[in-house]
């Protein structure tokens, strides 16, 4: 067994991942062989070095200052529209029918209420249709005077001709 | 002892107590693994309550469909990711970071002059040489070697088969041997 293929096998060796064979092999290279016995001690050193880093302990009650910071992010949300769908938690199918449904009703009220519309009338509307009465009561009678500035210009002809 | 399952269903139904008691499970094992990955201490309490914040928010989507644990270091894993290349574009904070938390660097053969700077320097020293992992090999030495989770787990998180874990860690091992080994000699020679 040659030395790079021992270096494959020696992480594997001390989990006991490898076969009976090949755990055979690899001890008989490690003690005819000194390079891998040597690289094999510095793999462990290396690995057991890696322990010598210290974790760190949690600082004061992460619990309460966990639940703090919920608080302080909702407050800052403001608990908008949208999550209040969200804390629903209705599945998909359900928002789909319930957006069906109100864009038919939507649609539905259009079209049968488009119809009946109501108009609102305001007082000067009744002025402008009492004045335009008026004007075709004036109408039906006769040109009036005031309303000869209009036409026909006729009239102007005949003043010159008269003049 | 209720399980992690038990107690996340509980808080999918509103317990925050159940939730709180998930907390007192994982937060420290969730707060080293940031640490490893970022080695601030400061900013790893922000960190790892922003992992709890992200599992609480998502909690009413949460199905039982692998283990608590798997799917909190998935969070922590994506949370350190980001603070690292956030960090990356605020180079000069990351370089006052390492020499504030870790300590002096230097060489591995000065003499130390007390127990906490050489355990501050060794500290350094292996986040430097976890720091020049790619990725993947990475977050496999870490979560295997410092969280203790098996392969198959950490192939969970990972997103990827045991057996590209296996070779993550066996190619990250035979770069930290060869920038570690200084260290490793120093401690034999001690």
């Amino acid at each position: 067994m040659r030395c790079e293929e021992i270096k494959d096998l020696i992480f594997e060796y001390p989990d006991g991942d490898l076969t009976q064979s090949e755990r055979l092999r690899v001890e008989t290279h490690l003690r005819e062989c000194r390079e891998c016995s040597l690289f094999l001690k510095q793999a462990n050193g290396v690995w057991n070095l890696l322990d010598r880093w210290e974790g760190i302990e949690p600082q004061g009650d992460f619990v309460a200052a966990f639940w703090d910071r919920v608080a302080e992010e909702d407050l800052k949300k403001g608990g908008g529209i949208f999550d209040f769908f969200r804390n629903l938690n209705l599945g998909w199918q359900v928002v789909v029918a319930v957006a069906t449904i109100l864009i038919v009703s939507v649609i539905s009220l259009n079209v049968f209420q488009s119809d009946v519309a109501k108009v609102v009338v305001t007082e000067t509307d009744r002025q402008d249709e009492e004045l335009l009465m008026e004007l075709n009561k004036d109408i039906s009678r006769g040109i009036p005077k005031s309303l000869r500035i209009y036409g026909p210009w006729k009239i102007k002809d005949e003043g010159m001709k008269e003049g | 002892m209720e399980s992690d399952i038990e107690l996340m269903m509980k808080a999918k139904s509103g317990d925050e107590r159940a939730f709180s008691e998930l907390m007192r499970r994982h937060y420290r094992g969730v707060l080293n693994y940031i640490y490893r990955f970022t080695n601030n201490r400061e900013n790893s309490e922000d960190l790892a309550q922003e992992v709890f914040l992200r599992v609480y928010r998502s909690v009413k989507r949460w199905k039982p469909e692998a283990k608590f644990s798997t799917w909190l270091y998935k969070i922590a894993t994506n949370v350190c990711i980001t603070e690292v290349k956030n960090r990356g574009r605020e180079q000069s904070v990351s370089l006052d970071e390492i020499e504030e938390n870790a300590g002096d660097l230097g060489d591995p053969k000065a003499e130390e002059t007390d127990s906490l700077t050489f355990r501050r320097e060794i500290g350094s020293a292996i986040f430097e040489a976890l720091e020049s992992l790619p990725e993947r090999e990475r977050i496999a030495i870490i979560l295997c070697k410092y969280q203790g989770l098996p392969y198959e787990e950490v192939a969970e998180v990972i997103g990827c088969t045991v057996g590209a874990v296996k070779a993550y860690v066996h190619r990250g091992r035979m770069k930290l041997i060869q920038k570690l080994k200084p260290y490793s000699k120093e401690r034999e020679e001690k």
